[in-house]
């Protein structure tokens, strides 16, 4: 991972791919391509660490894949499952707190140094 | 259309690579390289429709994948996580099926208190190391399932609760070692009986407990494999060392 810093995201990462993969079914390389557009390529993550990832979210029951051929090519599409959906609505309520309690710690902060 | 160059660039040396050192089972490896071919595949195409020579779009996607040590050892700790679970599981139903066993063996065989037969220091023997290797195991097969659920159901970060998986492992490698004891006090039993009083009744007794052996024998072995190829991370803190005092 480049960009954002790979330890603050290690906690968040599983929460991103289900967000990217909320809008439609898609392969691994475009869920990298996805995660690095939408974040205005501050959020790169390494192929070896999404694939043992997707791994894990599908033996969760969160995501779901199929195999199917493209070109002559053997791909695995993801798609999101409603187990998943549910967490990825959790993780945002999560998030949303996150920061709102770590944006008033960091107000106060910039407040009392200036 | 894909545009991956000839099998002579780097990404087949780096699949063989990871191919040779992946662990899990041979379908889960498939399917981890078929997914990373296809990933290279596209980055590189992508690569060069941008105006990038074949070969060097392809060493520049391998570069961009990562290191084969990374990639090895991220699958690795993913594959543990759910081998532990799943090896957890099955030693507490094969535990259930053997106590189950071991006591209709008990009650039907002649050592069953009501039979009033003095049974062989032999048959004794094997009834008291099997029903200790049994309770055992049933006691350290629960505790390995306790610790490798306990951090996902509490979420607790507590040093104890955060090694859980790591000791379910060792509970479930040492379950294994006890099971296995059972397992020989059940062959041993039933050789016992062959040899002793074949009598028309125990030869089902003798059927069942046979091949219900070989069964768990086939199955510990290659639960055993698959937990041996778990690496444990708990490890000991080095020793202070002390200098001589003057």
């Amino acid at each position: 991972m480049e960009g954002v810093q790979a330890d603050l995201l290690k906690g968040h990462l599983e929460g991103l791919v289900l967000a990217v993969l909320a809008d439609s079914p898609i392969h691994g390389y475009a869920i990298m391509e996805a995660l690095r557009t939408r974040s205005g390529d501050a959020v790169q993550v390494e192929g070896g660490t999404l694939y043992p990832l997707l791994h894990r979210l599908e033996e969760a029951g969160l995501v779901s894949s199929t195999w199917s051929t493209n070109t002559g090519r053997k791909r695995r599409t993801y798609a999101l499952t409603a187990k998943g959906r549910r967490s990825l609505e959790a993780r945002k309520g999560t998030w949303k707190e996150f920061v709102t309690a770590l944006g008033s710690i960091m107000e106060d902060r910039t407040r009392a140094t200036t | 259309m894909s545009v991956l160059p000839s099998r002579s660039t780097s990404i087949d040396p780096y699949l063989r690579h990871i191919a040779d050192r992946l662990p899990g089972p041979a379908s889960v490896r498939r399917r981890l390289l078929d997914e990373i071919q296809d990933h290279l595949s596209e980055e590189t195409d992508a690569l060069v429709s941008t105006g990038s020579d074949p070969a060097v779009a392809a060493d520049r996607a391998v570069a961009s994948f990562g290191s084969t040590d990374a990639i090895v050892e991220e699958f690795r700790r993913e594959l543990a996580r759910w081998s532990t679970a799943r090896s957890a599981l099955l030693l507490l139903a094969g535990t259930l099926a053997f106590t189950g066993l071991w006591i209709g063996i008990l009650a039907t065989g002649p050592n069953a208190p009501w039979t009033e037969q003095h049974e062989p220091l032999g048959l004794v023997w094997t009834d008291v190391v099997g029903t200790l290797a049994m309770v055992m195991t049933l006691i350290v097969v629960m505790l390995a399932n306790v610790f490798y659920w306990l951090p996902i159901r509490t979420r607790s970060h507590h040093p104890v609760v955060r090694k859980g998986p790591d000791l379910a492992v060792l509970a479930c490698r040492f379950g294994i070692r006890t099971l296995t004891c059972s397992l020989s006090s059940i062959v041993a039993y039933v050789l016992m009986r062959v040899y002793l009083a074949p009598r028309s009744l125990e030869w089902l007794d003798i059927g069942f407990g046979t091949t219900t052996s070989i069964i768990a024998i086939v199955a510990l072995i290659s639960m055993s494999r698959s937990l041996r190829a778990i690496p444990v991370a708990i490890r000991r803190p080095p020793r202070e060392v002390v200098g001589p005092s003057c």
